[in-house]
């Protein structure tokens, strides 16, 4: 935390070489986690680089006893992400989002099923289980209660499973035809 | 212990929380339980394998130096030593908040106090956001821009004037253009300005879309606020009730500086506290967030403090924003106080008549002060004793 801080000073006092620093650190995590929450990778580069643009030129409202400027960056990017959707009519966009060649070569079991979960319960369960984000940093980035995380993540977390059993009942069924 | 008691308990225990003893006996002896856990495992590392697989990618390069800084970098310059004299800065403070702050700001009474708007251009993106008054008030100017953003194919400008607020909306005086091709934003800006201006309402918490020949349509969001955003008021702002004094404080009348002072300031309620200055050979001013009588109304805006006595103008700077926007203040002018022991325990009374000086005090003192400055000053205090507004 403390260096975060220091980090942050440096960021406000308009220390290029510290954010930068910061950018290559933090930006393809971020771009990752967008590609979760957004239908297109081009759409996830471009919330990134606002995100990050929107860091460096109005560095505002972090705080640093709260949790991570990591965190606080993510909880930029989701906002950013939840701005990019509304100004894009949902009649236009696919039912499903497109996935990327490369994506659907390393496409596991589990990311298909990943994909099915909201877009809040991927946003919780990527920041927590990929990110290692802590509850009260959950707590900063969602807006919400601590006690609500908790539950939500919980919620998240059964109907992952809940749709993994699906999927896998499903494949044994195709499997016995 | 039931599994349906003891699922919110398996995922404390993978999040490696401590659960209650007889819980974790259950757990370790119940076969649905243990399946529960390993599965949240598993999935959890296979979405941490998923995350690895798609995270090599570099990210582009950027010119962060190029990027332009918030005004909040101006706070930092103003705490560090610099090679140009202290009164150089301020008077660069001022000049360049005066010539570039488009949007003036005042409090209001409402209880939606401010307005947040956003303008997004045809495809999305973010143009420009700000905070302003969320109603005239006379002395600020609601007025933004005119900007332009380079698109592919052109250039699109906008200029907004928040002309009124009636029943919950707010009246727009909008000009537009878009220029299809290469041209230069202050070339667009000033045909932009051009433009004959369309009357538009906005609804807050509605978008409202502007069309724009040619081009498509621009967006403006927004919705009202009771109290300013955090993080406009943390740093460089003082509390939203509160003014700030940070030297260096300048006091000027005309094109000429009276005095300096370079120590001392710090943070005041504006109803609770006054802030008094004091130039040699002009005497004190003191100044108030409320009316009070016999002072004449000043403003505040950003760092400069405003008021004219006497048929002379003065102008108080000071070396960070005094509030967030703009406001009135009260001043009462005391030419005549001259340095004297016999009233030792005001602190008035201790400054050296020959040295600048400022001090705050508590506006429930303030009838007492002013009597007592009067005594050193006037010849019938109590017959213009000042009586504190109160709101």
């Amino acid at each position: 935390m403390a260096d975060d801080r220091e980090l942050w000073e440096r960021i406000c006092s308009g220390d290029s070489h510290a954010f930068e620093g910061f950018y290559h650190e933090t930006a393809p995590r971020l771009r990752n986690f967008l590609r979760q929450l957004l239908p297109a990778p081009h759409a996830a580069e471009d919330v990134t680089q606002e995100t990050f643009l929107q860091m460096w030129r109005r560095p505002n409202g972090f705080r640093p006893e709260r949790g991570s400027l990591r965190a606080y960056a993510f909880g930029i990017g989701r906002k950013r992400a939840a701005e990019w959707w509304r100004h894009h009519q949902p009649e236009n966009q696919p039912e499903r989002p497109e996935v990327s060649k490369d994506r659907a070569e390393t496409n596991s079991l589990v990311s298909d099923v990943f994909e099915r979960l909201s877009v809040d319960q991927k946003s919780l369960l990527w920041l927590r289980e990929v990110e290692g984000l802590s509850y009260s940093e959950l707590s900063e980035v969602l807006e919400t209660p601590d006690g609500t995380v908790k539950s939500r993540l919980f919620a998240a977390r059964e109907e992952l499973r809940r749709i993994w059993h699906d999927k896998e009942r499903a494949g044994g069924k195709r499997n016995e035809m | 212990m039931k599994c349906e008691e003891a699922a919110q308990l398996v995922l404390a225990l993978c999040e490696g929380e401590q659960i209650p003893r007889d819980a974790a006996r259950h757990i370790g002896s119940c076969t649905e339980c243990l399946r529960r856990l390993q599965e949240y495992c598993f999935l959890g590392a296979e979405l941490r394998r998923l995350a690895s697989l798609n995270s090599t990618e570099d990210s582009p390069k950027v010119s962060w130096n190029a990027e332009p800084r918030r005004r909040e970098s101006w706070w930092h310059k103003g705490t560090r030593t610099m090679r140009i004299p202290r009164a150089a800065f301020a008077l660069m403070l001022a000049a360049i908040t005066t010539l570039s702050a488009g949007i003036m700001f005042v409090r209001a009474k409402e209880k939606n106090k401010w307005l947040y708007f956003e303008v997004h251009a045809r495809s999305g993106p973010h143009m420009v956001s700000g905070t302003i008054p969320a109603a005239p008030d006379g002395i600020s100017d609601r007025h933004i821009g005119p900007f332009s953003r380079k698109e592919g194919d052109g250039t699109i400008a906008i200029e907004i004037n928040f002309r009124d607020l009636n029943a919950g909306m707010e009246k727009l005086g909008i000009r537009t253009l878009w220029i299809p091709g290469r041209v230069g934003g202050q070339k667009a800006n000033e045909q932009a300005h051009a433009q004959p201006e369309r009357e538009l309402w906005f609804t807050p918490g509605e978008m409202l879309s502007i069309p724009v020949e040619g081009y498509g349509a621009i967006e403006v969001t927004g919705e009202f606020l009771e109290k300013l955003p955090e993080d406009l008021r943390t740093g460089m702002y003082p509390r939203e009730e509160s003014f700030r004094i940070v030297p260096p404080v300048f006091c000027l009348s005309g094109d000429r500086v009276l005095s300096s002072v370079d120590d001392g300031g710090g943070e005041f309620s504006r109803g609770e506290h006054y802030f008094a200055y004091h130039s040699p050979g002009e005497g004190w001013f003191l100044i108030a967030g409320n009316p009070f009588e016999g002072a004449v109304r000043g403003t505040v805006r950003w760092n400069q403090i405003k008021f004219s006595l006497e048929g002379r103008t003065y102008l108080l700077l000071t070396g960070a924003p005094i509030l967030y926007g703009e406001s009135f203040v009260w001043v009462m002018h005391y030419p005549q106080f001259q340095f004297t022991q016999e009233f030792p325990s005001y602190y008035f009374a201790q400054a050296r008549e020959a040295e600048p000086d400022m001090t705050f005090g508590d506006v429930k003192h303030l009838t007492e002060t002013l009597l007592q400055l009067k005594g050193m000053g006037a010849s019938s205090p109590r017959a213009t004793m000042p009586r504190v507004a109160t709101h």
